[in-house]
């Protein structure tokens, strides 16, 4: 290994590490404000972390293995995306295509989802059935958005999104088409507003939230940290695509323009948390069946230009 | 061709010994000469897979006028592979499932069907003449009838044996039919002289995917798959829908791509649609079902949807001059074969041994398996896994170079249709993923997880060993055979390209040994983490959250019916869904006491299609049945008639 792969690495790690749970407390604390409370500090995540790998766990009698190592799995699953995914603006270490991606993201919520069933209550049915069908949305959207930017960037490994070399200029809309759905995918992924309240306390109205329900401790630390892999990864990649559209080709400007744009999404994810109300779970498909359309669009165009 | 012989002599053997000897025991050793004779296979299978060979049959055993002729090859091989595991797995499992079975089926009858049912599969996947496969076909199709029917006290499995006969009948029409109509073309039986392309090849293609989709299970002609699979015990599911269906695929793969017999667009475009369909079709019915075996059984024909769209995909990709990509797509479905039988084979193999031990099937009934029977659902968690296509199992390789085959399709070709067209159906399939992925937590959820929704479930245990280990193997090897993937289609690629024109393809290029050691050491460090943490910080015991209304009863955590309910919601319009909810009490609006909740659903091909045309011909069989009246003037005045007619139509086409 030379030394600017260790370089790269080790900076993976950290952004890897240290961004997700800084955009989480950026986030809560700029939700409060706007809501005109004081809020959290930004670093209370890490707090929350720590305080939580520091308690026992709470597990129910009914449950078994499956509820126990879910929160490992899913994490893994989600590490692995982050390892191979160019979300943070540079190439990923690993090389993996979109289809890897979206089964890796299948893995996680069949884990979860699982883990759910086990705890034989009836939230956590609940929970994942309608997770399930929210996915139905979700995958294809996600799976045409990045073929959509894959086909523009002529190249079907995720690594060719960052490799700005091979960026074609004005893309025809197909890029911000892609985006808008993938950043619609990862409200869902991520539970925002309006598809889920991420602070409900009412377990009848939540969706991905309800699956989590009784997890406690060192598990829920896990989870709490691969909610908010999540939220930086999916953005980064919706990054992505933005930045290849304005045709940012230098590495660091393209570092610094992902962190950038990350950023401006926690902060119209804040902004929408606090303008929006959550709608009925059984209206959210004719919400999502825009993104739908989009990466469908988004797939015409790209198709149409070759 | 020693080794054929020795093989058939030895399942021979195997079905001889399931008639005569000690009555104890007897299916052991069936089973044990089964398995013996399918480690064999496993070697011709090997053999045939490297060195291709002809054989056709001494004069003496020669068939209308021509010998029968048997072709080894590489496609042979890694179908005859395929089966050759299937039965090893499922000859291990059945002695010990059989014995549990009430009331006690005939084992005689069990086992010779079970050999011959193999022979003929074995004839199929050999023949190189249209008159030896038909015949082996048929034996196919005759010896799982008999399989299906194993239980035929009950009216039920009757009923279903008959619908299943009547498609094999169909499916063989069709087949002849084809078949006749290339014969009148080309003058020949023989498969290696068919060529067909152009105008010419268009009505004998459509026949061919007509017959050869009716045994695959194609939506519309899916019916008789979710009808005969709960009626046959489990070995024989397993082995039908593991291997049997996968003939189909063979033919497919067979006359449309391999053997270029037939080159027809339209057939192309019609399997392409016919498997997109078929997909869809198939998971979204599996999402309803409450029957174990029909659910699987319907889940078969989601994943005969998935690889006829490969093979579909890959014939239009070849058509358009992309050979690479066709060759991709090809691997696809031919990995697709393999990673299916192995994870279906577990899966009803499964579901054989949850019937067993809970004796029950409806999903609606079980509950809480998982902590029973752990080895049998280790091994259905790997099957599903690999049935959810999640990396790193056989499942993920078969998803990885469909999608990828289709996506570089779209990247290369320069027509906008043919770009679109690939795109669209990576997006269907991943909606099919998706939905597939939703059945399988239901299914897996349902059956062995949250708490035991009955007494028999509580009391259930596991299956025993021999059971255990026919399960073990077929999930272990679609573990490994994802993780070898990339070995196995270098192999695959390597002897499709042996001695003919050298076609590049993309391989299984993903780092797969990477992601499995840092997924492995990730999720190792992390649940030791989590044990350890359990240990030191200790862990409190505690009642799952009630909302404080005083303990979970099992009857409260999610059913089968409710974690489909939001899916069939959505789809209600194909089901026709529908929900009643009655409240019943002094109050009904605000102190309900009884609360009724039915579900209505309604298989649309069953009831729209086909009993109306079961209606029509039942009518055209009573006006027929007026003239058995028993009175043999009436049959002498039949034949008559139709001699005058036969002579009439001869007369006018000389």
């Amino acid at each position: 290994m030379s030394t600017s792969t260790a370089m790269l690495l080790a900076e993976l790690a950290v952004e890897a590490l240290v961004l997700p749970l800084l955009l989480v407390g950026i986030l809560r604390t700029l939700r409060a404000r706007l809501q005109k409370r004081t809020g959290p500090r930004i670093l209370q995540p890490f707090y929350d972390l720590a305080r939580l790998t520091r308690k026992s766990s709470s597990i129910s009698l009914e449950t078994g293995p499956v509820f126990r190592t879910a929160p490992a799995i899913s994490l893994t699953a989600y590490l692995l995306v982050a390892l191979v995914t160019p979300w943070w603006g540079l190439c990923a270490p690993i090389r993996g295509d979109l289809i890897l991606v979206i089964f890796l993201l299948a893995t996680a919520r069949m884990a979860i989802g699982l883990a759910a069933m086990d705890t034989g209550t009836a939230f956590g049915g609940m929970g994942a059935s309608r997770e399930s069908m929210l996915s139905i949305f979700v995958e294809p959207t996600m799976v045409l958005a990045l073929s959509a930017a894959a086909l523009v960037s002529g190249n079907l490994w995720l690594n060719g999104l960052a490799k700005p070399s091979v960026i074609a200029g004005g893309s025809a809309y197909v890029l911000p088409l892609a985006a808008a759905a993938l950043w619609l995918a990862a409200a869902v992924e991520t539970s925002r507003m309006p598809i889920e309240d991420p602070v409900t306390h009412l377990e009848l109205t939540m969706i991905h939230e309800a699956q989590l329900l009784e997890y406690s401790g060192a598990r829920l630390a896990l989870l709490e940290y691969q909610s908010a892999l999540k939220l930086t990864v999916l953005y980064g990649l919706v990054a992505q695509l933005l930045l290849n559209e304005l045709v940012i080709r230098e590495p660091f400007e393209r570092w610094v323009g992902t962190l950038g744009l990350i950023l401006c999404l926690v902060v119209a994810a804040a902004i929408l948390d606090t303008l929006l109300v959550r709608l009925h779970w059984r209206k959210l498909p004719d919400l999502l069946i825009f993104g739908l359309a989009f990466s469908l669009v988004a797939c015409l165009l790209a198709a149409l230009r070759g | 061709m020693a080794l054929f012989v020795i093989l058939l002599f030895v399942w021979g053997l195997a079905a001889l010994m399931s008639i005569v000897g000690p009555l104890h025991n007897r299916g052991t050793r069936a089973a044990v000469l089964v398995a013996a004779g399918a480690c064999l296979l496993f070697f011709l299978a090997e053999d045939a897979f490297r060195n291709p060979l002809v054989i056709a049959l001494p004069p003496q055993y020669c068939l209308v006028g021509i010998r029968p002729c048997l072709k080894f090859d590489w496609l042979s091989g890694w179908f005859l592979a395929v089966l050759a595991f299937c039965t090893i797995a499922i000859s291990l499992y059945a002695p010990s499932y059989m014995n549990h079975l009430k009331p006690a089926p005939d084992m005689r009858i069990y086992w010779v069907g079970f050999v011959v049912l193999l022979a003929a599969m074995c004839g199929v996947l050999l023949a190189a003449d249209a008159i030896t496969f038909l015949i082996c076909w048929e034996a196919m199709a005759l010896s799982s009838a008999m399989l299906v029917l194993t239980n035929h006290q009950e009216r039920a499995t009757r009923t279903t044996g008959l619908i299943y006969i009547a498609a094999t009948r169909i499916s063989t029409l069709f087949l002849a039919a084809a078949f006749l109509w290339i014969h009148g073309i080309t003058h020949s039986w023989s498969f290696a002289v068919w060529h067909l392309t152009g105008q010419i090849a268009t009505w004998p293609a459509i026949l061919l995917v007509i017959g050869i989709a009716i045994k695959a299970g194609c939506w519309p002609f899916h019916l008789w798959l979710p009808a005969a699979h709960p009626a046959a015990p489990a070995p024989v599911s397993a082995l039908m829908s593991g291997v049997m269906v996968k003939t189909a695929i063979y033919a497919f793969l067979r006359f449309f791509i391999v053997q270029r017999a037939i080159q027809s667009t339209d057939a192309a475009y019609l399997l392409l649609t016919l498997g997109l369909i078929t997909a869809f079709w198939g998971v979204l019915f599996t999402l309803l079902q409450r029957d174990l075996k029909r659910l699987l059984a319907y889940s078969t024909v989601e994943n005969i949807g998935v690889i006829t769209c490969a093979i579909g995909m890959s014939m239009v990709a070849f058509q358009f001059g992309y050979a690479g990509i066709g060759l991709t797509l090809e691997v696809a479905a031919l990995f697709g074969v393999l990673s299916h039988a192995l994870f279906k084979s577990t899966l009803f193999l499964a579901a054989g041994a949850v019937d067993i031990a809970a004796d029950c099937h409806n999903i609606d009934k079980l509950g809480g398996l998982g902590r029973r029977m752990p080895r049998t659902f280790l091994c259905t968690l790997a099957a599903a896994a690999s049935f959810c296509a999640l990396p790193p199992m056989a499942g993920f390789a078969t998803e990885w170079m469909l999608f990828h085959g289709s996506l570089l399709l779209a990247l290369d070709s320069h027509q906008p249709a043919l770009r679109m067209g690939a795109l669209l159906l990576v997006g269907w399939l991943s909606l099919v993923g998706a939905l597939a992925m939703a059945t399988c937590i239901r299914f897996v959820g349902v059956v062995f997880l949250g708490r035991a929704r009955s007494l028999a479930c509580q009391k259930a245990h596991e299956c025993n060993r021999s059971m255990q280990a026919g399960m073990a193997l077929t999930a272990v090897m679609s573990v490994v055979t994802g993780i070898t993937a990339a070995a196995i289609i270098g192999e695959l690629l390597h002897a499709i390209n042996h001695g003919g024109p050298q076609v590049l393809a993309v391989g299984y290029s993903l780092p797969m040994g990477q992601f499995v050691l840092l997924a492995l050491a990730s999720a190792g460090l992390l649940t030791s983490w989590l044990a350890y943490h359990d240990r030191t910080a200790g862990t409190a015991d505690v009642q799952a959250w009630d909302c404080g209304s005083g303990g979970l009863t099992a009857r409260m955590q999610a059913t089968a019916e409710s974690f489909a309910q939001p899916i069939a919601r959505l789809f209600g319009n194909i089901y026709r869904y529908a929900i009643e909810v009655e409240f019943d009490g002094a109050s009904p609006r605000l102190f309900p006491e009884h609360i009724t909740v039915e579900t209505h659903a309604d298989a649309t091909m069953e009831s729209r299609v086909y009993a109306p045309i079961v209606r029509i011909i039942d009518r055209l069989g009573g006006l027929i049945a007026q003239l058995q009246t028993g009175s043999i003037h009436t049959y002498l005045l039949t034949m008559f008639a139709t001699l005058l007619l036969l002579l009439a139509v001869a007369g006018y086409y000389r």
